[in-house]
C-alpha cells in the first residue's frame, strides 16, 4: 500500500476524490475538537465510573428467576426471543429497512442482476471449498447450543452470511441460483413470521409474542430457526447490495484489481 | 490500587469514544467518518458491558449483553447503508466529502 | 488477570486511535478489524461470551467486509495511478 498516497494525490487533482487522510481544514477547528472530546473524556469517565462503582441496580436477579419459565437455560437467550423479544422482532424489522434501503439507493441493480466479481484463484476456491460447509456446520451448532450455552441466532446467522461473502469474494455468482422473490421472502422472513405468531398469541387472549409456558422452549427454537435464515440472508443481502456495479465511471484499474 | 475489570474497561470506553469522536469531527472522507461512528458505537457497547458487570454477581446482566447483541446488528446494518449513501455521493459528485466541507479543502 | 484487562483496554485504545490517523485506507481498515477483534476478547473478560461471539461475527468481520469492500471500490474509481515510484 505505499503507493496508496500517490494515487491519492493523483485522485486530488484529477477527480476531486478526498484523499483517506484528508482532515478538516482549519488548524482551530481540529485543537478545538480535540480539546472538547478531551474535556468530554474527563467528564464521561467520572459519570460512568460513578454508575459502575455506585449504582448496584440491573436486572439480573429479576432475569435469573424466571428463567426457569422461559423455556431456554441461557439467560441472554432467554432475554432476546423471551422477556424481550419485542426488541429482537423490531431489530429484525430494521434489517429489512436496511436492506430495502440500500437496494433502493441503486440506481440500475437488483438483487439477483448484480454481476459477479472477477473470478479468484485456485487457492481461493479450494479454500471457499473447504471453509463453506465448516461455517454452515458451525452455524447450525451454535444455533443448536444457543438454548442452553453462548450463542445463538445471530452469531450463527453472521455465520451463514460470512459463508454468502466468502463464496462472493471467491467470484462464484451463487445469486443466479435464486429466484428473487424467494431471496425477498426469506429475508422478511422472521420479521413477518414474529409479527403472525404474536397476533396469533393475542388472539389467544395472551401478550404479544407471550409463549404458553408449556411450549416456550420450542416456539423459542422455531422462531430462532427462521431468524438465523433471515438474518443470514440479510446480512449477505447488504453485502451483495453495497457490493454492486460500479455506479457512474467504469472502473479504470480493472487489469491488476485482483484486491476484490 | 487494584481496579475491576469492568473499571477498566469503563475507562477504556470513554476514551475510545473520545477518540472516535475526535475522528467523526475532525476527518473528511465519508468511509473513514463511517468508520469512527462504528468505534464510538462499539465503545457504547462496551460501558454498557461493563455495567452489566457491575454487581459482581457469578451471572452477569443478560439485559444489557441482549440489547448490546440487537445492538451490534444494527449498527451494521445502518453501516451498510452508509457506505451505500457514501458510494452514490461518489457517484453523483466525485467526491466523497460532504458538501459543507469540500469548500472549505 | 488485572495485567491483562489493562493490556487489552490499552490495545483498543491504540488501535482505534492508529485506524483513525493512519494516513492510508486499507491498514485504517485492517487496525479496525483487529480493534474489533480485541473488543471480542474484552467481552469475554467481562463474562459475556454472546456478545463476544456477536462482536467478532458481525461487529469485526461483516462490517471490516463492507469497509473493505468500499475502500476497494473508491480507489478504483479513481484514475490511474502513477507508476510505483513510492
Amino acid at each position: 500500500m505505499s503507493t496508496t498516497r500517490n494515487q491519492a494525490k493523483a485522485a486530488e487533482m484529477a477527480t476531486d476524490s478526498t484523499p483517506w487522510a484528508a482532515v478538516r481544514s482549519g488548524r482551530s477547528l481540529r485543537v478545538t475538537t480535540a480539546v472538547g472530546a478531551a474535556v468530554l473524556a474527563s467528564v464521561l469517565a467520572v459519570v460512568a465510573f460513578d454508575v459502575v462503582m455506585n449504582d448496584k441496580g440491573g436486572l439480573t436477579p429479576q432475569a435469573m428467576e424466571h428463567l426457569d419459565e422461559s423455556g431456554v437455560e441461557n439467560p441472554v437467550t432467554a432475554v432476546l426471543l423471551n422477556f424481550r423479544s419485542v426488541d429482537t422482532w423490531l431489530e429484525v424489522g430494521v434489517l429489512v429497512l436496511a436492506v430495502m434501503s440500500v437496494f433502493a439507493l441503486h440506481r440500475k441493480n437488483s438483487l439477483t442482476s448484480s454481476p459477479p466479481v472477477q473470478r479468484g484463484g485456485y487457492v481461493l476456491s479450494r479454500m471457499t471449498g473447504a471453509f463453506v460447509p465448516l461455517l454452515v456446520l458451525g452455524a447450525g451448532y451454535l444455533l443448536w447450543r444457543g438454548t442452553h450455552a453462548p450463542g445463538g441466532a445471530f452469531q450463527a446467522g453472521a455465520l451463514f452470511a460470512a459463508a454468502g461473502v466468502i463464496v462472493r469474494l471467491s467470484g462464484r455468482n451463487a445469486l443466479q441460483y435464486i429466484q428473487g422473490w424467494l431471496l425477498r421472502g426469506v429475508i422478511i422472513l422472521a420479521f413477518a413470521c414474529m409479527a403472525g405468531i404474536g397476533i396469533l398469541f393475542m388472539t389467544a387472549g395472551r401478550n404479544f409474542l407471550e409463549y404458553p409456558a408449556a411450549h416456550a422452549g420450542t416456539w423459542i427454537f422455531l422462531l430462532e430457526l427462521v431468524a438465523t435464515i433471515s438474518i443470514g440472508a440479510g446480512l449477505w443481502a447488504l453485502f451483495i447490495g453495497t457490493h454492486p456495479m460500479p455506479l457512474g465511471r467504469p472502473p479504470s484499474r480493472t487489469a491488476n484489481g485482483t484486491d476484490t | 490500587m487494584t481496579l475491576s475489570t469492568e473499571a477498566i474497561f469503563t475507562l477504556t470506553a470513554v476514551v475510545v469514544f473520545c477518540l472516535g469522536l475526535y475522528g467523526l469531527i475532525a476527518s473528511a472522507h465519508l468511509v473513514r467518518k463511517i468508520m469512527a461512528i462504528n468505534i464510538m458505537g462499539s465503545a457504547v457497547f462496551l460501558l454498557f458491558g461493563s455495567i452489566a458487570r457491575r454487581n459482581m454477581l457469578e451471572q452477569s446482566d443478560p439485559v444489557p449483553q441482549a440489547m448490546v447483541i440487537t445492538g451490534i446488528v444494527v449498527a451494521v446494518a445502518a453501516t451498510a447503508f452508509a457506505l451505500t449513501l457514501a458510494r452514490r455521493i461518489h457517484a453523483e459528485t466525485g467526491t466523497t466529502q460532504l458538501p459543507e466541507e469540500r469548500g472549505s479543502e | 488477570m488485572q495485567v491483562i484487562d489493562i493490556l487489552l483496554g490499552l490495545a483498543a485504545i491504540i488501535l482505534a486511535w492508529r485506524a483513525l490517523v493512519v494516513r492510508e485506507a486499507f491498514p485504517a481498515v485492517v487496525l479496525f478489524i483487529v480493534y474489533g477483534m480485541v473488543l471480542s476478547i474484552a467481552w469475554v473478560r467481562l463474562q459475556a461470551p454472546d456478545v463476544a461471539l456477536a462482536e467478532a461475527a458481525i461487529g469485526a468481520g461483516l462490517t471490516g467486509a463492507l469497509l473493505l469492500e468500499a475502500v476497494g471500490f473508491l480507489e478504483r474509481q479513481w484514475p490511474e495511478a502513477p507508476e510505483h515510484s513510492a
